[in-house]
């Protein structure tokens, strides 16, 4: 008997992989699901409830070095190729992607941010609705024209210093600077009912992994979804290794897995999506120098990066300060920074995610001077009246950012490594500079002192994000300069299509999870539209 | 072949002794229980030591520098105010290893139940069905 070919082969569970899996079924098709990771047990493999000191022999024991048991335990290590300015590249093979070690941060890009894009946001608007409706987005409606609102459930509110950050940004736009201090938004469910999930229980675990499953992640929503239509197939712990091209490079015909065991298949399939990261994505087409004929398959890459400021705030002493967890560190940010009025020093925008509060199990400020009980006195003050603000700007996308393959190391499957080049900019270093400045002036805006600051931006001192890599196989009309169309299909071969961050085709500073997703969600429709049609 | 009496004993032993150093000797434990307590108050009452051994016995931290530490500490003890006003320019073993003792003492500490609740009064890490925020007004 023939082997089935499926209608379409999805490859990586994440944010993107994880939602084309489930438009795809959902509008009739055949899917299979390859993933290299297994499925993770919220609450067993990840539990951030339990007791630091009860689980530490056994985390010891079991070859963790840290004192928790998080979702990121299980993130790869020496998977690529570092160049350069320390660049960082996270991920977490498991049913899910890093959907499961996300923040939940949900922000839509706006409709300056999509200026730059070849589609604009009334595009896209519908599919971030759809989105936010399924992951269950918790916010306030702050009505910033380019961030826009969505549709939320209830928002959580700030911590007290966060309130007096939020008046230092007051007192900032009196001095005419265009600038927005608001509450975050989380996919994280505030009320009952809205979607199936658990009702968030604020216990501030959200990036360690939900071992109750309240966060959205594609393990826990549109893939059990997806199960239910009948017309998934799922394939964990497979690798794939090649993908099958047609005898004139013109079709993707399937991909080669390996599994586990170290056994081979070959999935045939109509359509296939490439969902593995842009890392990962870039890595597999340059392997076989697929839909490559722009040269641009690993270039513009971009991600985000950053520093810390953090100040004290003596108002805010003498809180009730028993219970900070809420929502994870992070209950608001400052934003609108540069989106119309644009720099003369760099390029580009940034936003400012801010926290504070007590968190025993991560205390933000570590050390004070002295010993004994006044030395514990004044940590504990300290951490009780503190605000931390981490910048997350975005990286310049220049000749100096690219993703390639190591011509000598080798993963364990006999894959090239990718290499990942980030060479900081000088934009991005006065961009650096320009926060750590605006963060200081907030501070003391808002009646408090700086604790501690960079002082000054060095190619030393920046920390990229190792989660938010975007670019390395942009969207674009032109063939030449880009590397998928509007709908996310390759240039080059007409039945793959990507539905990864590599895709996007520049970044603003907003986090990228729900761009990801409505992106993906898009490009199943669209692919799933040419099926009816009888176009794979 | 224990009899009843010489199992029940060794029960009785095993209780009493509670933990075995696994990185450090007894002694260096002992010393260096002794030298987080004065930094970290509430220390030994904590197990911070029996964290932190557990884990210099599984590369976390290096097991070398307490011993040299402690080693320092027992053959010439120094007021803890000096070591302090050395902290951020240390010269010897000993001013240095206040710096690495009070680090690892700290975080123990902070995840340890009691440093949660007598030190920083945690009553968190239990289910809400809303998280209030800020509910005072300052300044």
């Amino acid at each position: 008997m023939a082997k089935e070919i499926l209608d379409v082969v999805v490859v990586g569970s994440g944010p993107g992989g994880g939602i084309a899996t489930y438009a795809l079924c959902q509008q009739g098709l055949k899917v299979g699901l390859v993933e290299a990771g297994r499925r993770m047990i919220p609450g067993k493999d990840y539990n951030g409830h339990g007791s630091a000191h009860q689980d530490w022999e056994k985390r010891l024991a079991a070859g963790f070095k840290t004192p928790m048991w998080k979702v990121t335990d299980y993130q790869e290590k020496d998977h690529f190729v570092g160049v350069g300015d320390n660049p960082r590249h996270g991920l977490l093979k498991a049913l899910g992607g890093r959907s499961l070690c996300w923040a939940g941060h949900t922000l839509r890009f706006g409709p300056g941010d999509f200026a730059q894009w070849p589609i604009g946001y009334d595009e896209v608007a519908p599919y971030y609705a759809r989105a936010e409706r399924m992951m269950g987005v918790s916010g306030f409606r702050d009505g910033l024209w380019n961030m826009p609102d969505g549709e939320f459930l209830p928002g959580v509110p700030m911590r007290c210093s966060e309130k007096m950050l939020g008046k230092g940004v007051a007192k900032l736009r009196g001095k005419h600077r265009e600038a927005a201090f608001v509450p975050i938004r989380k996919a994280m469910p505030s009320k009952g009912g809205a979607v199936p999930r658990a009702t968030c229980h604020f216990c501030g675990h959200c990036m360690a992994g939900c071992e109750v499953d309240s966060k959205f992640t594609t393990a826990n929503t549109p893939i059990p979804m997806a199960m239910k239509t009948g017309r998934l197939t799922l394939f964990l712990q497979s690798t794939v290794v090649r993908v099958l091209m047609s005898k004139d490079g013109a079709r993707a015909e399937g991909v080669e897995i390996v599994r586990a065991d170290g056994s081979r298949e070959e999935i045939r399939c109509k359509a296939l999506v490439l969902a593995c990261s842009t890392v990962e994505t870039a890595r597999l087409l340059l392997t076989q120098g697929i839909g490559n004929s722009s040269g641009q398959v690993g270039r513009n890459l971009t991600s985000h990066f950053g520093l810390t400021v953090v100040g004290l705030f003596p108002q805010v002493r003498g809180r009730d300060a028993s219970n900070d967890d809420g929502w994870d560190y992070y209950h608001s940010m400052l934003s609108g920074m540069y989106w119309r009025e644009k720099s003369k020093k760099f390029e580009g925008t940034y936003q400012v995610q801010c926290g504070a509060g007590v968190h025993p199990k991560k205390l933000s400020i570590k050390w004070a001077p002295g010993f004994g009980e006044s030395m514990k006195a004044q940590l504990k003050d300290w951490n009780t009246i503190h605000a931390g603000m981490n910048m997350q700007g975005m990286l310049l996308v220049s000749k100096n950012k690219f993703v390639d393959l190591d011509p000598v190391k080798k993963d364990a499957l006999g894959m090239p490594l990718p290499r990942v080049h980030l060479h900081y900019d000088d934009s991005d270093l006065a961009m650096a500079d320009d926060v750590i400045a605006t963060c200081e002036e907030i501070i003391k805006l808002g009646g408090g002192t700086v604790h501690s600051s960079p002082g000054k931006a060095t190619r030393e001192n920046l920390v990229i994000d190792s989660n938010h890599w975007v670019g390395t196989a942009r969207m674009g009309t032109d063939k030449k300069t880009s590397v998928v169309d509007l709908e996310g299909r390759s240039h080059d071969v007409g039945n793959l299509f990507i539905g990864d961050g590599s895709v996007f085709p520049a970044y603003p500073e907003k986090n990228p999870t729900l761009t990801n997703v409505a992106l993906a969600w898009r490009m199943a429709e669209k692919l799933a539209a040419r099926a009816r049609r009888g176009e794979l | 072949m224990l009899d009843r009496r010489e199992f029940v004993s060794l029960g009785a032993l095993l209780a009493a002794v509670d933990y075995v150093p696994r990185a450090l000797t007894a002694a260096e434990f002992g010393a260096a229980e002794e030298f987080v307590e004065l930094i970290v108050p509430g220390s030994k009452g904590a197990r911070v030591m029996r964290y932190i051994d557990m884990g210099l016995a599984h590369g976390v931290g290096e097991a070398g520098a307490w011993k040299r530490g402690v080693g320092a500490w027992l053959s010439g003890k120094v007021p803890m105010g000096e070591l302090a006003a050395k902290e951020l320019a240390p010269g010897t073993e000993l001013e240095r290893f206040f710096g690495v003792a009070k680090r690892a003492a700290i975080e123990a500490y902070a995840l340890s139940e009691e440093g949660q609740r007598d030190w920083l009064g945690y009553r968190g890490g239990v289910h809400l069905t809303a998280f209030p925020g800020c509910t005072e007004e300052h300044g």
